[in-house]
């Protein structure tokens, strides 16, 4: 019962982590239609940038912060330089983004070296809290993940509900064409969307990166989580990436302490499963045809 | 349509520069290369999960050649280095490319355990070059279906476990364990050398748990540890065991660790960060003993901290690596450089070779497998605050069948899953 | 076919013709057989892409299913090389059967997705499974029908060349059929297809069965070069490579697949020996090349004679599948509209 109770726990703890780095990757395509298969790259960019600047300054909290901002100002960059030029065109915007994921896998390895990095979480992270049901200690950063997701859940609907830019991201994601008709400058928009969605990514990265630690090939594996994800819960739906960042990674856990050795292909059949009934995920609008 | 044939013509002219620039050089047969030189093909990890082991045992391997000060046999050695990235595949590939383009005379490496089957494998398709290991450690690959030109100097995944299971029992008196360990070649060999010792001492193994390698959230293997055991026997690998070790600690794991070689080797116990200190007097076994008190392992590490980038101490990767490639240089010098006649008497001289290494006298077996010492070990911090593998005592001249007559031992098959199984 | 196109691929064919010729047996295995293998495992992408208006990265994926299945047939099993083959193409065109039912129900971008999804499945399959794959280790062993590779590297490669050239001709066969027409008009626009009585889905999983089979054949021919496979081989970057591969030699030509894996093959084996930063190279090549000149490298070459065309917002890129506007006669579909 306690070990059912943890690993449901466990669950929805790197299921937030998830909802974290997927909600980026869903946000931007919601409204750009551009799958950014760079978000892993994002990730671990601001995985790296949190690990160099705690470490230089010894603050955790600095290093989140620059570790967010920077892998932000990079999808800024990336969308101004790259994306704008071809905007609109889907398939090459994919394909420039794997263009980038390669080079800047490359450069962090170059730049970080082959070995992971240890981020340590400040001591006020560290630790567990009791949490009084079945005497179960949690770990308090695990706790925090999960706060900091719903505070960014949160966030991300006020910002879709009550804000200008929300409306238009929201009218742009119902029929982006009719906006642009409308005299509405959705490109304005464009670049502050990417960067947020580069900022989650990175957010992410501090987190999940403090979570376990960084290294080479983390971008890929960050990648294809979000990947699956947003095609589980729904493509550019913040409420369908959620549940689906929490259904991957309940089943994740639940594959990982009853049936360790096969739990990466227990979250692939789940994928198949929601495809095979609902190509357009749990929550997503009917696929175009 | 003029631009596009022009292309292509062009495309014609590069590949004809290409195979007369890049070609002969590439085919020259090892006979017909300049003759005071011996080619050395160095196969590591130098990118993937394992690049900071890879780049360790790149440094073992150059000790090695700098003790012998470049030269051996009469023959200056040319060391060429090709990065792997641990998968067999790549490791594969990487050695056909330094037998066949780059000509060399043998080959040290690798240093993952399934790539040093592919090697193995491949070893015995080119039946003129020879083979030397780097730091692979997986059972199989001398024990059975061994190549004739593959010859391993250091000890493997299971001898690296001996004493550890019975030291555990019989001093520490843990009764109930379980193991974890990756879903692969490697920890299946240290799994296994473990199983084997704790089961014949007298303890349990509650369960094996198998996670696939590059897991990176632990936290529901670790829920599914049983509360009633005394101890969990890791034996995961770079980032794994770091992964495991962070959650481990933020979920208040109680039971205490015991340790297979690589998870608090010098390669991990030189992380940035105090994670570490959480496995002081955890024990381990392997190899290498940090503080080995022997002269020759002294003056090892004093020259292997000669290498840029060296770690404060060399990890048991370094180690393989330098025997492998002493041993070869070593066998070279017995034979004054002679390769001819598809290197049989330098095989020869390889075979029957007995030396003293900085970690005891070693030979080779007639699958060409080492038998060597294996120290048991503990964490314990120095007074400078640095984290060390402290001596414990040396279990001596340990065989791959640990001891127990060959028709015995493997009967029991190759080591998988559930090979050896659990002692519930 | 146009005339200068028809002459280009003459050419092309003369290249590869007498590449043993000036190239060292060495060469002609590594850069000649594996550029032929690899070429083959593209030509089922650029063939989807270009008359399917598909762009699948699950061919590397059918690729391994293959190479695994002759694996497992004669080192496991212990049967003839001849009946690894007949498992091997049966199983790549089942599984591509079986995965194209799910995916042709979305297009574009997110048939890119869920094909990169599933060739992960496969992946982590490969990894996880002891019995059929064995896991990280993979198979080893491998003897093809006449002997290693590398020790007859005249035949090997004349035969490869025979089978690329084949599976080539044969893909440009079947885009002339009814079937090959229809896909076309599918891939231009799918709602006017089907009003007129099209089965689209259909269409479509023939066309991703008929991609699984050619992946299924480069298989083959690349686990005999290998004579092991494992996990690796089917990974994320090697899945990405064999995307690299399509794109550089040009998405709008189906024979941009020779150009792509010729130049990546050569670029993978000498361009490491200058630079530490080789896939920077790379990827920044493919980034150029995704960025100024969607046609690849035969685009390059061609185009001072042929404006690109650039598709209208939001469409299956046009400029990324054809040549020229003539191919396709109807503005293709918004991917909103619905």
């Amino acid at each position: 019962m306690a070990k059912l109770l943890a690993v449901t726990l466990n669950g929805v703890t790197i299921g937030a982590v998830y909802f974290l780095i997927a909600s980026g990757f869903t946000l931007i395509f919601g409204l750009m239609r551009v799958v950014n298969l760079a978000h892993g790259t994002l990730y671990a960019v601001g995985a790296y940038t949190c690990w160099a600047i705690a470490d230089a300054t010894g603050n955790w909290w600095m290093g989140g912060a620059a570790g967010a901002l920077v892998a932000a100002l990079l999808g800024f960059v990336l969308e101004r330089t790259l994306l704008r030029r071809i905007a609109g065109q889907d398939l090459r915007e994919a394909l420039v983004t794997i263009g980038v994921s390669i080079v800047g896998g490359d450069l962090l390895l170059a730049y970080f070296g082959g070995d992971f990095k240890d981020i340590s979480a400040p001591a006020a992270l560290s630790g567990a809290i009791n949490l009084h049901i079945a005497g179960l200690m949690y770990p308090t950063l695990r706790l925090f993940a999960l706060v900091v997701a719903a505070g960014v859940g949160i966030s991300l609907w006020f910002l879709l509900r009550h804000t200008r830019l929300g409306l238009v991201i929201r009218a742009g994601i119902d029929d982006r064409a009719m906006v642009s008709a409308l005299g509405i400058d959705v490109q304005r928009s464009f670049a502050i969307v990417f960067a947020l969605g580069a900022l989650l990514a990175g957010l992410g990265g501090v987190i999940g990166g403090s979570m376990n630690s960084i290294g080479p090939g983390d971008d890929g594996t960050y990648l294809l989580n979000s990947l699956i994800v947003v095609i589980v819960g729904g493509m550019g739906s913040i409420v369908g990436t959620a549940s689906g960042a929490v259904l991957i990674g309940l089943v994740e856990q639940y594959g990982l302490a009853y049936a360790s050795t096969y739990s990466s292909l227990v979250t692939f059949a789940v994928m198949i499963a929601v495809l095979a009934f609902r190509p357009q995920g749990l929550l997503g609008r009917r696929a175009p045809a | 349509m003029r631009a596009l044939r022009t292309h292509m013509l062009g495309k014609l002219a590069t590949l004809a520069l290409t195979a007369g620039a890049l070609g002969p050089g590439a085919m020259i047969p090892a006979g017909a290369q300049s003759t005071d030189t011996v080619k050395v093909g160095l196969l590591a990890t130098l990118t993937g999960p394992l690049a900071l082991p890879g780049a360790d045992g790149v440094r073992g391997a150059l000790t090695a050649v700098d003790e012998f000060n470049g030269k051996a046999g009469g023959k200056t050695i040319v060391v060429i280095k090709e990065a792997t990235d641990a998968t067999p595949n790549v490791a594969r590939d990487a050695a056909r490319k330094l037998i066949e383009q780059d000509g060399v005379d043998f080959i040290v490496g690798p240093l993952a355990g399934d790539e040093g089957l592919a090697v193995r494998d491949y070893a015995k398709t080119v039946p003129g070059k020879t083979f030397l290991n780097g730091a692979a450690a997986t059972e199989d690959a001398t024990l059975f279906d061994p190549a004739p030109n593959f010859f391993r100097w250091n000890t493997d995944g299971v001898q690296w476990m001996a004493g550890l299971g019975t030291y555990a029992f019989k001093e520490r008196h843990y009764e109930r364990v379980v193991t974890l360990g990756e879903d692969y070649s490697y920890p299946y060999s240290q799994v296994g050398g473990f199983t084997t010792e704790f089961c014949a001492a007298g303890g349990h193994v509650l369960s094996h748990l198998w996670v696939p390698l590059g897991t990176k959230d632990f936290s529901s293997v670790i829920a599914a540890i049983p509360p009633q055991v005394d101890a969990v026997y890791t034996a995961l690998v770079g980032a794994d065991g770091l992964n495991f070790l962070k959650q481990y600690v933020q979920f208040g794991g109680k039971a205490p660790l015991i340790a297979g070689s690589s998870m608090v080797d010098q390669s991990m116990l030189s992380t940035k960060g105090d994670v570490y200190d959480h496995v002081i007097g955890v024990p381990a076994a392997g190899p290498i003993a940090d503080d080995n008190p022997s002269p020759l392992w002294k003056t090892f590490v004093d020259e292997y901290h000669k290498q840029p980038g060296a770690l404060r101490s060399p990890s048991l990767f370094a180690h393989a690596y330098y025997l492998n490639m002493k041993a070869a240089l070593l066998a070279l010098n017995e034979v004054q450089g002679d390769l001819g006649n598809g290197q049989s008497a330098f095989r020869a001289a390889l075979a029957k070779l007995s030396w003293q290494s900085p970690t005891g006298p070693v030979h080779l077996d007639e699958m060409r497998q080492a038998v060597g010492d294996t120290y048991l070990t503990v964490v314990a911090k120095q007074p400078d605050g640095e984290l060390t593998n402290k001596l414990v005592r040396v279990t001596h001249q340990v065989n791959e069948t640990l001891g127990i007559p060959m028709e015995r031992y493997v009967k029991r098959g190759k080591l998988d899953r559930n090979t050896p199984p659990p002692c519930p | 076919m146009t005339r200068p196109h028809r002459l280009a691929v003459v050419a092309g064919v003369f290249v590869l013709a007498v590449f043993p010729l000036i190239a060292t047996p060495f060469l002609t295995v590594q850069i000649g057989y594996q550029s032929l293998f690899l070429a083959t495992t593209a030509l089922s992408l650029t063939f989807l892409a270009h008359y399917g208006g598909m762009l699948s990265l699950a061919q590397l994926a059918f690729y391994g299913v293959s190479g695994y299945t002759f694996a497992a047939v004669t080192v496991t099993y212990g049967l003839p090389w001849y009946a690894g083959a007949a498992c091997a193409l049966i199983a790549s065109t089942l599984i591509a059967f079986l995965f194209g039912l799910v995916a042709v129900r979305t297009q574009g971008i997110s048939f890119l997705m869920i094909t990169l999804a599933m060739a992960m499945l496969l992946y982590f399959y490969a990894e996880q499974d002891r019995v059929f794959t064995n896991g990280h280790a993979g198979i080893n062993g491998i003897v093809p029908p006449g002997g290693p590779v590398a020790s007859h590297p005249i035949p090997y490669y004349y035969l490869a060349l025979a089978v690329s050239l084949t599976v080539y001709a044969a893909l440009r066969y079947a885009a002339q059929t009814p079937f090959g027409l229809s896909l076309q008009g599918i891939r231009d626009n799918p709602q006017r297809m089907r009003s007129i009585g099209y089965h689209v889905e259909a269409h479509r999983v023939a066309a991703f069965c008929l991609g699984g089979l050619v992946a299924g054949i480069g298989g083959v021919l690349g686990v005999w070069y290998n004579s092991a496979i494992s996990p690796g081989t089917i990974d994320l970057s090697r899945t990405i490579n064999l995307l690299v591969i399509a794109v550089v030699g040009g998405l709008a030509y189906v024979e941009g697949a020779f150009v792509g894996a010729f130049f990546v093959t050569l670029a993978t084996n000498y361009a490491n020996s200058f630079t530490d930063r080789f896939n920077t190279a790379i990827g920044l090549t493919f980034l150029l090349i995704a960025v100024f000149s969607p046609q690849g490298l035969i685009g390059l070459a061609v185009r001072d004679r042929r404006a690109i065309g650039t598709g209208p917002p939001g469409t299956l890129d046009s400029a990324l599948v054809e040549p020229s506007a003539t191919l396709g006669t109807t503005p293709p579909q918004t991917i909103e509209s619905r």
